[in-house]
């Protein structure tokens, strides 16, 4: 038995307890301090369940506000104690019980025969995007299946990630249309039109893949990045993969240079210069192993000690996932110039049930339930007041909350049939 | 031809449309527009049938058939391969009757305009008069069978209808009236059934009820090639040609036999069986013996209706059914022979009785029965021709003389009325005379009574002429129109006795020779009772003569009856061609062969023209000088001859006969069925024992047991029922809180373990 | 992705049940107005405790946000409740609710 199951059973016991004494005081502030230590014991629940801001909420709004609610009315009423008139309905003491029973074997029945310990949530689809790094070549449209999918990417851009159902694929590629919308250009899937690379890829459940076009101009082919985008344990750092995209430079290195030690002479510092990656070469990924913290970072290529393509003003920030890849323009003049291209970074996923995934959550998929219920409450508070009122309470006790017409029917029925009784007409 | 024949469906269209205009606007138009508009449907019925006549005539008397619009399917039964067209005959023949029909038909018109003015149901006698004119056109036009029924059973309609005109007269006449409908319909009835079984039988052998069919032509005797020429080849002829071309040809053939029921019969008796049930349709509307009884009785209707329908038209329809059925007579001699025997009995039977009548109407009425009795006669003797033109003439003399009759007799109570009053105004001062005389029982004034008349000539000039003219055609005195028609049927009766040697034809000539001499008798007797002599009564002595409504009919019809036999006059005179009527008929009635006129016939005529006038000499020798014998009693009733008189004046007793045989076992049957039967039987047990016990019992159970019991108590308890669940269902609401509380918890358990029933039953069936 | 759960949801599940019949029983059972308002906040903590313990296990959002629906409506359920209560108070001057069976058919 690990310690946290122990924590658990303990805290069980508790909260069971304090539901148990709620019932059984006669006392009603007493009840209600009781029902405090069960939502507190429920929030620590909460707390094991992966959900820290309802652990909160459920301290604040429910042991707090609402509780102090309760206590408020049960002092001001003075109904602490009810008077011991004997109670109807004895049999439902018994029986109710029974029922109760009956309910807790039904839900005993389902924990042990329901196999409710392996029901799991079916595994979310594979994620896609193309990033564009082939120098020389249009912007292109994505076509999978014969279909076109995701958006269209120009040299140096990125799709948006786009969720796929899992299998296999044919993945290819066709120039975008550049004319003018009245005249479209013809469906290159209808007219077989030659697609500038296709490729089969397999795409299973659960993963996230980047796919990079690059290489020769002539010879264009893809490199399937795995892109992780599973939360970080610390906000403040980010992930950071290196593609190598020029087929002429054989195996490069990505160094980080730190600007304050650029020109110490110690040998140890070794220029500034800290290799995150190191031999990548022509068509290979490379990932930086731990997550880097945010900041700006100052990057550069390094072939032997040759040092290309500087990136000196690379700003990461926390909890994402940034892909940098080396690439070689051809210049008008023929002179191959590297570059150093960087795909959008990617947000990482929020913590489960972190005030930020419930934010995310609660302000777009459930945005409408979350304004219904702000205006129940509103209604709520209200009706509160409204029924709270002297006047109100007044009405009530003098029973003209009875509509008049009622009352005038009542009247004239009873005056038919017997003579009018104003003690039972009223009621 | 064709297009003047297609006409013909406004013979019948032109009265109905009278009749109906009359029927709905009646009342408002006043006398005179309604008997005008009556007449103009009857006058412009004439002249389509003028027209069409004049056209037949210049086509070779080529018949035609004309569908009768709207109605020309009116029965058809695909299935059983029936179809009876209603389809109209255009033929000399049916001109024939139609001209008779219709322009008699006119002047009795305008003759009853002037007799039955003032008449509180005026307006209906001319739709009754109207529509008569339209089933008696119904009647001949048809070109089959039940065509012809109907116009028959029509007639009969209005025949009942018009005898019973007056059932609303007082002092029992009403009574009589109406009486005397019935019998006439009930009479008929009997030879209806005969007509009908004719219908059947015919229609069973023949397969078809059509005279002929469209384009076919009458079979002649001396034509036999024509016949040759019919195909015979689908179905033996069925369906393609009408009744008389197949019985001709099928007669010809021989050794046809024709399955009814179990029996298989020859054609040749078969034949004889449907002429014989015709003959008992005829006798019924023809009055022949044995079912002449009606027509006598019939005169108590409008006399407008007994010179139209009962001397004229209607019962001649049944003299041209057996002309029209020519074929099958002449097939059938036993029923020839019958039908001559009837014929002549008849005439000589109803002329011996019209010798002992005093009603004028009823001596004219036996009379129109004897001269039918000549025409049946006729048939019978093979005459067809004959028949017609004896017809005919004495549609137009008996119209006449009805007509006049029927003059006298308004005469008679014009004059009575006149009388009354010269009276009442005498007595004017003895008021309490006159108040006494009252009260006894004044015996009732008969304006028909002979008795009554007397010295009519000086007074009603133009009916004494008109009259005098009836009476000397009808008894066949030369050379008017019924000396012709009637040497015509005994020139037959020679023919048939001596050249065809059928021994009825001797019966016939001597019967039809006393039958003449008793016409030209009871005529000039009645010349003698009404007119000559002296004015026997008040009302005979202030009578006036009718108005030129009346007697221009009647002068009309005079001259006709003088000139009528020149229809069928046995010479050629200048613009008049010899027999012109026979020539006519000789091309639809297939049998109407003319008998050669010679010298046997010459001397024939004048033997019965001296007949004639032996008899009229006699009658006025007997009741020149004086009518009456002392006591109103007929000169006849006095010495020997009284018991002959009171024989015909008893009408041979057939009343009294029918009486005993038919009448007395019925009443007496009937009173027995009505006493055991309807009172006992039916009124006082099954009314009162069984339906008005039953009934109490069903509803005393119905509305004890049943409906209070069961229906009333059933839904006090449903609302009793219902009063106690709500009682109960009530406790569920008991305002407790926990209680709620713990239903809802019942159902939350509930949906849970509906939920999880799945998973229940997968636990368990693991 | 959340973390490998270490204790078994039907521990959860389990207590969330034991905590809801809690809950009912003193509905059904006590007679201050009050107190079975308490019991009813019972039971929603026990429903939203299985609710994020469902959460956790399915690694869906979604259950811990209807938690949150939840507890707002019983904020709002509560301040009506409670208001109610106190009107009732004032005109019965008593919250035994068993002596509120005006309602009874």
């Amino acid at each position: 038995m690990s310690l946290e199951l122990g924590i658990f059973l303990v805290v069980a016991i508790v909260a069971i307890a304090s539901a148990a004494f709620m019932l059984l005081t006669r006392n009603a502030v007493h009840s209600a301090l009781f029902l405090v230590v069960n939502f507190a014991c429920v929030a620590f629940f909460y707390l094991l369940l992966n959900a820290p801001f309802l652990a909160m909420i459920q301290i604040t709004v429910y042991a707090g506000a609402i509780m102090v609610l309760f206590m408020f009315v049960i002092m001001l009423l003075g109904a602490e104690k009810l008077g011991s008139q004997p109670a109807h309905y004895r049999w439902l003491a018994p029986i109710g019980a029974i029922l109760t029973g009956l309910f807790l074997v039904i839900a005993l029945f389902v924990v042990v025969q329901g196999n409710v310990g392996l029901l799991k949530a079916a595994p979310p689809n594979p994620q896609l995007r193309v990033v564009h790094a082939l120098p020389g070549s249009p912007t292109l449209d994505v076509y999978m299946n014969d279909t076109r999918a995701l958006a269209s990417v120009a040299y140096t851009g990125a799709t948006p990630f786009g969720q796929v159902l899992p299998g296999d694929y044919v993945l290819a590629l066709y120039p975008s249309c550049t004319q003018p919308a009245a005249s479209p250009c013809a469906d290159p899937i209808a007219t077989k039109a030659k697609s500038v690379l296709s490729k089969r890829i397999t795409l299973k459940e659960n993963t996230t893949t980047t796919l990079v076009l690059l290489g020769d101009p002539k010879a264009p082919q893809f490199v399937a990045v795995p892109t992780d985008l599973s939360t970080l344990n610390d906000d403040n750092t980010f992930r950071l993969q290196a593609v190598n995209a020029t087929p002429g430079l054989a195996t490069v290195s990505l160094l980080n240079i730190n600007p304050l030690k650029a020109n110490s002479t110690d040998p140890n510092d070794n220029h500034g210069e800290l290799p995150l990656l190191s031999n990548i070469a022509f068509g290979q990924v490379g990932t930086v192993n731990t997550p880097l913290p945010k900041g700006s970072y100052s990057l550069v290529w390094a072939r032997d000690n040759d040092r290309l393509a500087p990136l000196s003003d690379f700003v990461a920030q926390g909890k994402t996932s940034e892909l940098v890849i080396l690439v070689q323009e051809t210049t008008g003049s023929g002179v191959a110039l590297p570059l150093t291209l960087r795909a959008t970074p990617v947000p990482t996923q929020e913590a489960f049930g972190s005030p930020q995934a419930i934010g995310q959550s609660l302000l777009s998929t459930y945005l409408l339930p979350f304004e219904l219920v702000s205006l129940l409450l509103l209604a709520a508070m209200v009706g509160a007041i409204i029924l709270t009122r002297e006047d109100v309470v007044r009405r009530v006790r003098r029973r003209e909350i009875v509509t008049e017409g009622a009352l005038r029917i009542n009247r004239a029925t009873s005056a038919a049939t017997t003579p009018a009784n104003p003690e039972t007409s009223g009621d | 031809m064709e297009n003047f024949a297609s006409l013909v469906p406004l013979v019948i269209i032109f009265p109905l449309l009278g009749m109906l205009i009359n029927i709905f606007f009646g009342k408002n138009m006043g006398e005179r527009a309604v008997g005008y508009l009556a007449t103009l449907a009857a006058g412009l019925a004439f002249g389509v049938a003028l027209i069409m006549t004049i056209a037949i005539a210049g086509n070779g008397f080529e018949a035609s058939v004309v569908n009768m619009p709207l109605i020309a399917n009116w029965i058809t039964i695909p299935g059983a391969n029936v179809f009876i067209p209603w389809q109209l005959r255009v033929d000399t023949l049916s001109l024939t009757m139609m001209l008779v029909v219709t322009g008699v038909g006119t002047l009795i018109h305008i003759y009853a305009i002037g007799y039955m003015h003032g008449d509180s149901r005026f307006p209906r006698f001319f739709q009754y008069l109207n529509l008569f004119l339209m089933f008696m056109l119904i009647l001949v036009t048809g070109n089959n069978f039940l065509v012809t029924f109907v116009g028959w059973e029509g007639v009969g309609l209005c025949s009942f209808l018009l005898i019973g005109f007056w059932f609303d007269k007082t002092r029992g006449e009403g009574w009589r009236n109406s009486n005397a409908a019935r019998k006439a319909f009930i009479v008929n009835r009997v030879g209806d059934f005969g007509f009908l079984v004719a219908i059947f039988l015919t229609f069973w052998t023949f397969g078809t009820l059509d005279y002929y069919k469209p384009g076919e032509m009458p079979y002649h005797p001396e034509l036999t090639a024509n016949i040759q020429n019919v195909s015979f080849a689908q179905n033996g002829g069925i369906g393609t040609h009408g009744v008389f071309i197949l019985a001709d040809q099928w007669l010809q053939d021989g050794n046809r036999t024709v399955a009814i029921g179990p029996y298989t019969l020859p054609l040749t008796t078969v034949v004889t069986l449907i002429t014989m049930f015709m003959l008992l349709g005829v006798t019924g509307k023809s009055a022949q013996i044995p079912l002449f009884v009606w027509l006598p009785d019939a005169m108590a209707g409008p006399t407008p209706v007994s010179a139209l329908i009962h001397a004229a038209t209607m019962v001649t329809a049944g003299i041209f059914l057996m002309v029209r059925s020519n074929v099958l007579f002449h097939a059938a001699p036993l029923t020839s022979m019958v039908v001559t025997v009837i014929g002549s009995g008849t005439a000589v039977a109803a002329g011996y009785i019209a010798l002992g009548q005093w009603d004028i109407k009823k001596v004219l009425a036996y009379s129109t029965v004897s001269q039918l009795g000549f025409m049946v006669a006729a048939v019978g003797l093979g005459g067809y021709t004959a028949a017609m033109f004896h017809l005919v003439t004495h549609a137009f003399f008996k119209a006449l003389l009805f007509l006049g009759s029927g003059s006298v007799i308004h005469g008679m109570e014009h004059g009575e009325h006149l009388a009354h009053a010269a009276h009442g105004e005498d007595n004017h001062a003895h008021a309490h005379e006159g108040e006494h005389a009252a009260e006894h029982a004044e015996p009732v004034f008969d304006a028909q009574d002979m008795r009554n008349m007397g010295g009519l000539r000086a007074k009603m000039p133009i009916t004494f002429w008109t009259y005098l003219i009836g009476t000397l055609a009808l008894s066949g005195i030369f050379p008017l129109a019924g000396f012709w028609s009637k040497d015509e049927i005994i020139g037959r009766a020679l023919y048939a006795a001596t050249t065809e040697g059928r021994l009825e034809g001797w019966f016939a000539l001597l019967l039809l020779i006393i039958a003449a001499g008793f016409t030209a008798f009871y005529m000039w007797r009645q010349i003698n009772l009404v007119f000559l002599g002296k004015s026997r009564t008040a009302a005979a002595d202030h009578a006036v003569e009718s108005n030129g409504f009346m007697t221009l009919p009647l002068i009309i019809l005079a001259v006709l009856s003088v000139f009528g036999g020149l229809l069928n006059f046995p010479w050629s005179l200048p613009g008049i061609a010899a027999e012109t009527m026979g020539k006519a008929l000789e091309a639809t009635v297939s049998y109407a062969s003319s008998v050669p006129f010679n010298l046997v016939n010459l001397v024939l005529a004048l033997l019965t023209l001296a007949v004639a006038l032996g008899a009229i000499w006699l009658a006025h020798t007997i009741y020149g000088k004086q009518a009456l014998a002392e006591g109103n009693l007929d000169q006849l009733e006095r010495g020997a001859t009284r018991g002959l008189f009171e024989i015909a004046n008893g009408k041979l007793y057939f009343d009294e006969f029918y009486g005993a045989l038919i009448e007395q076992p019925y009443n007496r049957a009937a009173a027995w069925l009505a006493d055991k039967l309807d009172w006992q039987f039916w009124h006082d047990y099954v009314h009162n024992s069984v339906i008005v016990a039953g009934f109490n019992g069903m509803a005393a159970f119905l509305s004890g047991p049943f409906d209070k019991g069961f229906i009333d108590g059933g839904f006090m308890d449903i609302g009793k029922g219902i009063q106690w669940l709500g009682r109960q269902i009530k406790r569920i609401q008991t305002g407790y809180v926990r209680t709620y509380a713990f239903t809802v918890l019942i159902g939350v358990l509930l949906v849970l373990l509906l939920i999880l029933l799945p998973l229940i039953r997968q636990v368990l069936q693991r | 992705m959340p973390q490998a759960p270490t204790i078994p949801v039907e521990y959860f599940v389990l207590l969330s049940a034991i905590l809801f019949i809690m809950g009912v029983m003193g509905v059904l059972l006590r007679r201050n107005a009050i107190m079975i308002f308490m019991s009813i906040e019972l039971m929603l903590n026990a429903a939203n405790l299985a609710l994020v313990a469902f959460a956790r296990q399915w690694g869906q959002i979604g259950g811990q946000l209807i938690v949150f629906f939840v507890i707002t409506v019983a904020a709002a359920e509560v301040a009506v409740g409670l208001a109610l209560i106190v009107a009732i108070f004032r005109t019965k001057r008593t919250i035994d609710i068993d002596e509120l069976h005006a309602m009874e058919g």
